[in-house]
């Protein structure tokens, strides 16, 4: 849609991305024949993505540009090249140690956390640089939620873990009807309903994590990027919770890493595929994107025998 | 195992095998050497817990035993009297005592968070100084009493702060000799908080202020609070440096912060003790009871408290 | 790029024998191919049973393989070649089968042949059909076995000379009118539908394994004609 890219991070004043991103209209721009992987890296790079057979583009949400993770001097991912979309589920697939959270991690900056971390290359959302001097990562944590491996809520009741963000950041409006909206997105209110003042850890794990997303919805972020979110949870919490991300794709723009490629085949519109390359002296090893593409081709037709290697199994 | 054997010898085997689980089972007794050696360690563990507290038991006893007779009322409300030792009193060292553990406790408790709060969310840990404060905490906790009363003496009483020998210095320098306690036992509560939690809240927005305040010290709290405790509990039976940093001898009003002469219990029980009337053993005794009980009392709160609230992650 | 270790090598040979099963009934429904052109060009009943047999097999190797696939799209869920591979195995299954069917059609007509080899030039011209027929057969299986694209293509998109010979043959029948011409026509019509049919079958096998191969949308439509 046009005209939303009005995301204000950074402390100073100034609008982002006032048309950065195809003019702010949807079908121009970087997307519309879009090159992803930026088409001149040549061979072994992500492949071109050929937009023109699907119906309705989506305003791009991340643009990333040769991004490059470290830690002080062991490279963990190099040159990662994608946009990722609005309103639409992005997979990211590959083998252990490949970089898909180290990756996940850049998009919210969370790798801050991390001391010894090194991001290079250009990480935009809505155009603006997020790695930008003057950018708070506090307000682009609030803009771009995430939800973790392993439920993590905190050791306090219902309504304080949902109310949490929204008092943290200080948004107005009526702090009940913030977490009861939460709560019924996320699909958690029926559960609950009668119970919030209870404690938190007395859910069961798929609801504790269900409740994590609501945490995360609180704060009314654009998008929600989602760590392995149900590799520690039973099938049928697994399930409710893939349902449940195909509901939020109205609202957010999702970005998931998993492990399980079938959730990834089930769940996302689009697939990144992440592979480990070893330096010539075998010494390094860090991720690279090999394949990035409609879901449905990387599954049943892939460009990149690597790609098909791994989902295959024939590679793990 | 051969392969040579012949099909028959090995179905036979089986058989037997089969025979004998059927009757005797695969597990059998321990054997003998195993059940003694196990009662011997168990035994000498005993002995070593009841050396502890037939020690402790030993020392309550005798307490009692001296103490109890004196324990009254006029004990808490009297002042010392040399002249009346029926109705001599711990008075003042109780006030004393009190004025310097609330001065303890103002010190010790933003003081020992506050370090404990940087040392485990802001300091960089790779960075030297960062590893040399640690290094010094750990050490700080073990050093003797005395000597943090001459270091009072120099730096409190006289010296840069020059505040005189008052009970505020007093409260200052036990208060310096038990901060690495606190310091320790908040880290380790704060260290106990997973860093999800951390992350968890960093990543809904939240600044990392507001991370710590509203939701690792709300967690931490029971620990911190189980370090405060065992440090006042540890405050309160100092007598060394309160020594030197005149806790004298013979105080017989009620004492002031910030001015003039003060004593604690434990110096007047010392002091009691020291004489040789027996009266003045009596005396001695029953304050030694009565800090043994508030010693106790507070140990175990704060080993309720701990468990109370101890939140298994 | 780390070494290819040898995972799932269970699925693996499980491809690898599917792969070759479908050869091996491919074989069966060639051999009786063979059998009834023998049948044809020397109307001895001789190899009857032994292709009624046959195709008893033939039929038993569809029903197992086709169960073995389910069962593979079940318990290893495949993707991407492996998903082609296995769908591509049971439409080729079932068009062998129909092929062999196809060839029983004709064997059942050892009676006739004395009666139908007297046509002459038709009769000529049916056995030019009918080896055609067989020819793109064996090329279908000769693509599966080497997995080989442009011969598949060309199964799937050659236009042959069966088409003219099959168009012919059935003109010139009309025209005939020799003794017992309605029993005549039946039989050689039945004959020319039957090999052309094959050939059909021949094609889309050669579609499927096209599609097998380059994984495009386009080449999903089996050959039509």
């Amino acid at each position: 849609m046009t005209g939303q890219a009005h995301y204000e991070l950074g402390r100073g004043s100034g609008t982002v991305g006032g048309g950065t991103v195809g003019g702010g209209t949807v079908g121009g721009g970087t997307v519309g024949g879009g090159t992803v992987g930026g088409g001149a890296l040549g061979d072994g790079h992500a492949r071109h993505l050929d937009h023109d057979h699907r119906a309705g583009l989506s305003d791009t949400v991340f643009e990333l540009r040769r991004v490059s993770v470290s830690y002080g001097d062991i490279p963990a991912v190099r040159d990662v090249s994608m946009d990722i979309r609005h309103q639409s589920i992005t997979a990211l697939i590959g083998p252990s140690g490949c970089g898909k959270s180290t990756l996940l991690r850049c998009l919210n900056r969370m790798n801050d956390l991390i001391p010894s971390a090194r991001v290079r290359g250009e990480l935009r959302y809505h155009g603006q640089d997020i790695y930008g001097p003057r950018v708070d990562p506090v307000q682009v944590r609030k803009a771009i939620g995430m939800v973790f491996q392993k439920p993590n809520p905190f050791p306090k009741s219902i309504y304080d873990n949902v109310a949490f963000g929204p008092r943290a950041v200080g948004m107005r409006g009526d702090l009940e009807e913030i977490v009861v909206n939460a709560l019924r997105r996320a699909g958690l209110w029926d559960e609950v309903a009668g119970r919030l003042k209870d404690n938190a850890y007395g859910l069961s794990g798929g609801q504790q994590q269900r409740l994590c997303i609501a945490r995360a919805i609180a704060v009314e972020p654009e998008v929600i990027l989602m760590d392995e979110p149900c590799s520690a949870l039973d099938p049928v919490s697994t399930a409710r919770i893939e349902d449940l991300m195909r509901e939020l794709k109205d609202r957010y723009s999702i970005v998931i890493v998993t492990h399980n490629m079938q959730q990834a085949a089930r769940v996302s519109d689009m697939t990144a595929f992440l592979m480990i390359s070893l330096a010539a002296d075998e010494r390094a090893r860090w991720g690279e994107l090999i394949e990035y593409d409609d879901t449905a081709t990387v599954f049943t037709n892939p460009s990149d025998p690597r790609t098909e290697d791994y989902i295959s199994g024939k590679v793990g | 195992m051969t392969t040579s054997k012949t099909p028959l010898a090995g179905r036979t085997r089986l058989a037997t095998a089969g025979a004998k689980a059927a009757t005797h089972g695969t597990f059998g007794p321990r054997s003998r050497t195993r059940q003694v050696g196990s009662v011997l360690f168990q035994a000498v563990l005993l002995l070593g817990l009841s050396v502890a507290v037939v020690g402790l038991a030993a020392m309550i006893t005798w307490a009692i035993v001296e103490g109890a007779p004196r324990v009254n009322l006029k004990l808490f409300t009297n002042q010392p009297s040399p002249l009346d030792l029926d109705d001599a009193g711990y008075r003042p060292a109780i006030l004393g005592s009190i004025y310097v553990i609330l001065g303890v406790l103002v010190l010790i408790v933003p003081l020992g968070v506050g370090a404990a709060l940087y040392l485990e969310e802001y300091a960089d840990k790779t960075r030297w100084y960062n590893r040399a404060i640690e290094l010094n905490v750990q050490n700080l906790a073990g050093v003797p009493s005395i000597v943090f009363g001459i270091l009072g003496v120099a730096f409190v009483a006289r010296g840069p702060l020059s505040l005189g020998f008052i009970a505020a210095a007093g409260s200052i320098t036990v208060g310096m000799l038990v901060l690495p306690t606190v310091i320790i036992a908040a880290r380790e509560a704060i260290r106990a908080i997973p860093s999800s939690i951390r992350e968890g809240a960093l990543a809904l927005g939240a600044t990392q202020w507001q991370t710590i305040w509203r939701q690792v010290l709300p967690a931490a709290v029971s620990g911190i609070l189980t370090g405060v405790i065992l440090a006042v509990a540890r405050a309160i039976g100092e007598a060394a440096p309160l020594l030197l940093l005149g806790a004298t001898i013979f105080v017989t009003w009620d004492p002031s912060f910030f001015e003039g002469a003060y004593t604690t219990l434990p110096v007047q029980i010392y002091n009691w003790a020291t004489r040789p009337q027996s009266e003045y053993h009596e005396l001695a005794a029953a304050g030694i009871l009565v800090m043994l009980v508030l010693v106790l009392v507070m140990n175990s709160y704060a080993i309720w408290l701990r468990n109370r609230y101890e939140q298994r992650w | 790029m780390p070494p290819a270790s040898p995972t799932r090598q269970g699925f693996r040979n499980e491809l690898e024998q599917l792969f070759l099963q479908v050869e091996l009934m491919g074989l069966r429904v060639a051999e009786n191919l063979d059998r009834m052109v023998e049948v044809l060009w020397t109307g001895d009943p001789g190899p009857v049973d032994a292709a009624l047999r046959a195709d008893d097999q033939i039929d038993a190797m569809n029903v197992s393989l086709t169960e073995r696939c389910y069962q593979l799209l079940t318990l290893e869920s495949p993707v991407a070649g492996d998903l082609r591979f296995i769908v591509s195995v049971l439409r080729i299954t079932s068009e062998l089968e129909r092929v062999g069917d196809l060839s029983l059609r004709v064997v059942k007509l050892a009676d006739e042949v004395p009666l139908l080899r007297s046509t002459g030039s038709i009769w000529e011209a049916l056995r030019i059909v009918v080896t055609e027929a067989v020819e793109l057969f064996r090329a279908a299986l000769a693509a599966w076995s080497a997995q080989d694209l442009e011969r598949a293509t060309a199964l799937a998109t050659g236009q042959h000379s069966l088409e003219r010979h099959y168009q012919w043959l059935v003109h010139d029948l009309q025209r005939y009118d020799g003794p017992e011409a309605a029993r005549v026509a039946i039989g050689i019509m039945a004959a020319a539908r039957a090999a052309d049919r094959i050939a059909d079958h021949a094609a889309i096998i050669g579609a499927r394994l096209r599609y097998l191969i380059t994984g495009e949308a386009a080449h999903l439509a089996a050959e039509v004609r």
